[in-house]
């Protein structure tokens, strides 16, 4: 239960790290709006699962 | 809460860290691709100055070379100015091919037409010097068109020479920018990854330290913990003794009192007090009991014991209260389980006992069954499930969650109405989980309950028995002969007790009030005591000290048995380690007191088992064998008739005969010499004067039994 929310902790750690390279490279290079977007919401995504991944592994340790 | 919101900061921290460095790695690679990307345009600016050059170098030799074929007029220079005009061709492709995508467009297409102007006009100087011969050739050279043509593409490679060398300032300004930035870059992500590491080293040292604290906090508290807990167990030890101490007087003089001649309303009364202290021990107990288990201190024994023995035991002593509240109590054994079993017997006894009783008292019509079967047989192990169903007034369902917590019944009023404390069911599912068993409770309110315990024990072989203690067993052997006994006891109620227990059992003793007396009795008179009885809570010199001097100082191997009103769990263990052979708690039980004294008094006199005494027979008799052998004749076959009558008439509640054939008695076992039956004898007749005490003559009955049975033996072995 622990290492589940371990392994998916860091994932999201992953997801968010590489949303961003992805996002500045778009902004950086050809600026589509959609590509922007989606990076924009995956960013957003992982931080809110991180959040949610953190209080669980809190209460669990 | 603030605990919490740092946990969080933390987790805020890191992540923003996180989006800081993949933003400054991001520029700073970006920073460093447009570096390369600048430098391969340098070396690529270089390449097209130097072809430049050499297509400017090409022009001017290609022009030389026409001339000095138009000169020479020499055939062989034909192929090499061919060749030197296909280079200036190829030349300027590359050029273009390379410029082109970039800039100069205007400068390359005029340098193209200037090329092919160039090579037009080199093609028709040979064809003239080859159709109408060298001097309309050098006439044709001579126009100059040729040279302003050469001079024209020189000029245009100067302007795409001087175009292309902005272009490299550009790229190298460039190459300077982006080699600043991902220095700068650099040195951000640097400074960031110094400070990440800085606030992570920090966190760990503050994260160290308060941990550190933590433990030494934990520590303290743990030996704070561990003092409480032995200060609590003291006053455990030290509240059982002084509450068992005052019991051991009230139940003993109690005791005493009902059999003496008492009229009916001072029977009930001395009965009420006996039964309200006894009430009070099991209470005493019951809170021992589980201070004991909750401390961890409750031990199980793994001896072999007989299930069905047992079982059979417990039936006994529970009909007795069933049949006073007119209800049956029914017990069926599997016969597939195990005859002997590995365990702890006196556990599950306390466990049933707890069950019956509670089935016992909470049923008022039907009545208790008992089963035990087999649930489960694996190699050596046995589950053994024992189911003690009632008709009782039953548990509601959302009550019997809680019955087995501590100070829980099922309905408030139980204790108002049945009494407890409300302890027991919550022993026994400790009792059963250290066995690392399960209990479990299926009821019906108002049809009765059934509790399942299942209990894992290791299966015996027969041989094993053999090691059980007979002392344990129900039927205590009776005392063969006149013993003196050492009495060790300061308490004066105790000491009165003690005379009267002795007295009654006629058993000489001498009485002390500390251990240095009984050392210094012991001392003087060594060969008149058979054993000790010694109190460990003495003044002057407790039991344990009397003890070590008795073994070491004098030496004596004399049995020593240990009365204490220390109740608890290792108290025992204190008392044998302290040298003594055996221990008793306070408040004294008759019957297991009087077990011990035979045990040692047994013990002490392997080779005397003579149990009648024909002194007085003899001295009837003056000489007369005859008389005697007939005496003891008539004894050896009489005997078995009257207790045969004595144990039906005990059967029957018949109190007018059992009276009868008891008083009989007093006088044949006297002239066998078995004088220590006579007070035994007396109490049957004083509880059938009242009507009542069945138990008490059934007791009495067994011990007389157990030691006619044994002169009748030795009366038998006399006549042959």
């Amino acid at each position: 239960m622990k290492a589940k929310y371990v392994l998916l902790f860091l994932f999201c750690v992953l997801a968010l790290a590489a949303s961003e390279y992805i996002f500045l490279s778009e902004l950086n290079n050809h600026q589509r709006f959609f590509i922007l977007l989606l990076t924009t919401i995956a960013a957003i995504a992982s931080i809110v699962a991180i959040f949610l991944c953190y209080k669980r592994l809190e209460s669990s340790i | 809460m603030l605990q919490s919101r740092f946990k969080y900061l933390v987790l805020i921290i890191f992540l923003a860290s996180v989006v800081l460095i993949v933003f400054l790695q991001y520029n700073s690679g970006n920073s460093i691709k447009n570096l390369i990307q600048d430098n391969q345009s340098l070396l690529n600016e270089l390449q097209i100055k130097n072809k430049l050059q050499k297509f400017q170098t090409d022009i001017i030799f290609g022009e030389s070379a026409l001339r000095d074929l138009v000169t020479s007029d020499d055939p062989e220079h034909i192929l090499e100015t061919d060749k030197d005009l296909k280079t200036v061709r190829e030349e300027f492709t590359e050029i273009d091919n390379t410029i082109r995508p970039t800039s100069d467009s205007q400068l390359l297409n005029r340098l193209s037409f200037l090329v092919t102007e160039k090579l037009e006009n080199s093609n028709q100087v040979i064809k003239i010097l080859y159709e109408k011969g060298k001097d309309s050739a050098l006439a044709f050279i001579r126009t100059l068109r040729g040279r302003i043509i050469r001079d024209s593409i020189i000029e245009t490679v100067a302007l795409i020479n001087g175009s292309r060398q902005r272009t490299l300032s550009n790229i190298s300004t460039s190459v300077n920018t982006n080699g600043a930035k991902a220095k700068s870059w650099g040195i951000i992500l640097a400074i960031v990854a110094c400070l990440a590491s800085l606030i992570t080293l920090w966190y760990l040292m503050v994260q160290g330290q308060r941990q550190q604290k933590l433990i030494r906090t934990l520590d303290t508290s743990e030996k704070k913990l561990k003092e409480a807990s032995k200060i609590q167990e003291q006053f455990v030890a030290n509240i059982s003794h002084e509450i068992r101490t005052p019991m051991n007087a009230i139940l003993g003089f109690a005791g005493l009192l009902q059999k003496t001649g008492l009229d009916k309303n001072q029977h009930e009364y001395v009965k009420s007090i006996r039964s309200s202290a006894e009430n009070l021990l099991t209470i005493i107990n019951d809170i021992l009991d589980l201070s004991r288990i909750e401390s961890g201190m409750m031990h199980i024994e793994q001896l072999p014991f007989n299930l069905r023995e047992l079982l059979d035991s417990l039936a006994t002593m529970m009909n007795v209260k069933a049949k006073s509240r007119n209800l049956y109590l029914v017990t069926e054994i599997d016969q597939s389980i195990p005859k002997i079993l590995k365990g702890d017997a006196v556990r599950l006894t306390q466990i049933l006992i707890n069950l019956l009783g509670n089935a016992l008292k909470f049923t008022h019509e039907g009545g208790v069954s008992i089963k035990a079967e087999c649930a489960e047989r694996k190699n050596d192990m046995a589950s053994v499930r024992f189911s003690i169903s009632d008709t009782g007034i039953g548990i509601d369902t959302a009550k019997q969650k809680t019955i087995f917590e501590r100070f829980h019944q099922a309905q408030p009023e139980t204790t108002r109405r049945y009494g407890g404390t409300g302890l027991g069911l919550s022993i026994v599912k400790q009792l059963v989980e250290i066995q690392n068993g399960t209990i479990s409770i299926t009821s019906e309110p108002g049809k009765g309950s059934v509790f399942t315990v299942v209990l894992p024990y290791q299966i015996s072989n027969d041989a094993e028995t053999a090691g059980v203690d007979p002392s344990s067993l129900l039927v205590a052997e009776p005392l063969r002969k006149k013993i003196k006994v050492l009495v060790a006891e300061d308490n004066q109620m105790n000491q009165k007790l003690l005379q009267h227990l002795l007295a009654q059992w006629q058993i000489d003793f001498d009485m002390v009030h500390n251990g240095a007396e009984a050392v210094t009795a012991l001392q003087e008179r060594q060969r008149d005591y058979a054993m000790v009885l010694m109190d460990i809570q003495m003044p002057e010199v407790d039991g344990y000290t009397a003890t070590e001097k008795i073994r070491h100082d004098l030496n004596l191997e004399i049995p020593i048995i240990a009365m204490t009103a220390h109740a608890l769990t290792g108290e025992r263990e204190k008392c044998l380690g302290a040298g003594m052979d055996d221990y008793i708690s306070k408040p004294l039980n008759e019957e297991e007191l009087y077990k011990l004294i035979n045990k040692y008094a047994q013990g002490n006199r392997r080779n005397d088992t003579s149990v009648i005494d024909l002194e007085y027979l003899k001295i009837i008799s003056k000489g007369d064998e005859v008389f005697e052998k007939n005496m003891i004749r008539s004894f050896s076959t009489q005997m078995p008739e009257e207790l045969k009558r004595l144990k039906s008439s005990i059967i029957d509640k018949n109190y007018e005969q059992i009276s009868s054939i008891a008083h009989n008695l007093k006088s044949t076992l006297s002239f066998m010499g078995l004088n220590q039956l006579t007070p035994l004898l007396q109490q049957i007749e004083q509880e059938c004067k009242k009507q009542d005490g069945i138990n008490r003559i059934s007791d009495n009955f067994t011990l007389i039994s157990a030691t006619c049975q044994l002169a009748i033996i030795e009366a038998r072995e006399l006549i042959s």
